[in-house]
């Protein structure tokens, strides 16, 4: 049976055969989405996802060729243009910590949006909105993504190194919120001014 | 408890992508592929672009072609059809009054057509033509206004209207679908043709000078195309000028039939439907097995088209239908004007229909 084309092949050769391009959107959109939509939505996940895909065609040729893997690549794009709505992430995480209902599966029309009575669960969320959004990328690209740590590095045009401190930084803050009970956030206001 | 774990359970089980959402934003890539293709082509391609400096450029090759011509093979034509033919029309540039006394503004009315394949899905893909109707208003300075209808869009073939329909009916090329206009103001030097009015009075009008005066503009540009497919556009874009005199045409008429790669394609129609005789070239370069046209009428040795034909599909499109009329350019009427907005009384216009 052949082998499929490494993305790094077609990424190249979509440079002079632009349809080829499709390939990557067939590949990975849908991997894409639904990174996106776990972490904003279905709504803004949609455009979001759309969007990647644009600015990754119109980046292909700076791709790194030596990845032959185009997912990291085009989670970094996806990473770039979700800083745009941090504060919206932000507040979804609070509101799922404070009402016990997450605002990603309430956004499903036919999709119960449970009452989550876990406590722990209520502090992930809760720890998750008060990391800096550098250690946030780091992690959910590593648990949701399942990026590795070169990868991530890859994504985040970051060394290695940096990818490591971030993560275990990250994972400190949530263990420590986790094990005492409570976040570690200070609780920030909504655009109306309220908490 | 690892906090990696928990977090992995968070919203874990989502729902995919809706299908509509996912046919969207691969519509909206397909666009933007689409018309990458398109500038990808005007770039790696000036056969067909009408701005003076290009042509220059293109001048040039033909030089160096002409060169080879009359210093290598002698300047004896490739195929023994070719030259008789343009040497008839040739007599017939010769025959047509001269320009008519320079006016503030040359109008050019062109129709351009460009087919794109939309790629929906490995199994769905359709061909359409999306035309683009422009008319110009150019002064001296290269100033002016451009007038332009973009749209509609229209399937190459009923099985293309068919694949468009088995896919939903999308949307894939927004305001194009019932035509929407655009007017820019031109700024000087933009314009295409009468800022290089002189030059046009510099070339020799007989053949054999023609080649010397080209040679004298030799550049060095090379883009991949064959001299017999560049000189196409060049020599169209001269001949239909409002201010190049019968001489220069007639000149230019015979000179194209001595090119080395240029083939006689005898009667044809262009894409509107009007009849006419083509001469052109094939080439590859573009990807595809490609013949590239210049299409005009034998009577007034008016140019009527430029067309470019894919005879083969590309390594990047193997399902495209083929031979299918890639690109094209018609040259509907053009004269001087007053003023902007103003057609003009003595237009020619390239057209039996």
């Amino acid at each position: 049976m052949d082998q499929p084309t490494p993305d790094s092949e077609a990424i190249s050769a979509s440079i002079r055969a632009p349809v080829g391009f499709a390939t990557i959107f067939d590949r990975h959109f849908d991997a894409v989405h639904a990174y996106l939509q776990r972490r904003v939505g279905p709504d803004l996940a949609e455009e979001l996802s759309a969007q990647t895909f644009l600015v990754a065609f119109d980046k292909r040729r700076g791709y790194d060729r030596s990845q032959s893997d185009a997912r990291p690549w085009l989670y970094g794009i996806a990473t770039n243009l979700l800083r745009h709505h941090h504060r919206n992430e932000v507040r979804q995480f609070r509101a799922y910590a404070r009402s016990a209902v997450d605002p990603v599966l309430d956004a499903f029309d036919g999709v119960e949006a449970r009452l989550d009575a876990s406590k722990m669960r209520r502090e992930l969320v809760d720890a998750l909105a008060g990391l800096p959004a550098e250690e946030l990328d780091a992690l959910l690209l590593y648990a949701w993504a399942q990026l590795s740590y070169p990868e991530i590095a890859h994504a985040l045009s970051i060394p290695t190194g940096t990818v490591r401190s971030r993560l275990s930084r990250a994972r400190g803050r949530i263990r420590a919120a986790l094990e005492a009970g409570q976040s570690l956030c200070q609780p920030i206001p909504d655009e109306e001014g309220t908490l | 408890v690892n906090e990696i774990e928990l977090l992995r359970q968070l919203r874990a089980d989502l729902p995919g992508p809706r299908t509509e959402s996912r046919a969207l934003a691969r519509g909206a890539l397909v666009g933007r592929i689409e018309d990458s293709q398109r500038r990808q082509v005007s770039a790696a391609a000036p056969v067909w672009q009408r701005t003076r400096p290009r042509l220059l450029a293109a001048l040039v090759v033909v030089a160096a072609l002409l060169v080879s011509v009359v210093g290598i093979l002698g300047g004896g034509p490739s195929k023994p059809g070719t030259l008789p033919a343009l040497a008839r029309v040739a007599e017939a540039a010769a025959a047509q009054p001269p320009p008519a006394p320079s006016m503030p503004y040359l109008y050019q009315k062109t129709q351009s057509m460009g087919v794109s394949t939309a790629v929906w899905s490995s199994s769905l893909t359709w061909s359409y033509f999306v035309s683009e109707t422009s008319e110009d208003w150019i002064a001296k300075d290269g100033s002016g206004h451009r007038h332009k209808v973009i749209g509609p869009v229209k399937f190459v073939g009923l099985e293309d209207r068919e694949a468009w329909e088995a896919a939903g009916r999308p949307d894939f090329r927004p305001h194009a679908w019932s035509g929407y206009t655009e007017d820019e103001e031109l700024r000087p030097g933009r314009g295409s043709n009468r800022i290089y009015e002189r030059e046009l009075s510099e070339i020799p009008t007989d053949p054999t000078e023609i080649s010397d005066w080209l040679m004298e503009r030799v550049t060095k540009s090379q883009n991949g195309f064959s001299p017999a497919v560049r000189s196409l556009a060049l020599v169209s874009e001269i001949l239909n000028d409002p201010l190049a005199t019968p001489e220069l045409r007639a000149a230019l008429y015979e000179a194209e039939g001595r090119l080395p790669g240029i083939r006689y394609f005898g009667e044809v129609t262009d894409a509107i439907g009007r009849p006419g005789i083509a001469i052109g070239a094939e080439s590859a370069n573009s990807g595809a097995p490609t013949r590239y046209a210049l299409i005009f009428d034998p009577k007034t040795s008016q140019v009527l088209a430029t067309e470019q034909t894919i005879l083969r599909p590309p390594a990047a499109l193997p399902y495209l239908k083929t031979p299918v009329l890639s690109e094209a350019k018609l040259f509907i009427e053009s004269g001087g004007t007053r003023s902007v907005g103003e057609k003009p009384l003595d237009a020619h216009r390239d057209t039996d229909s």
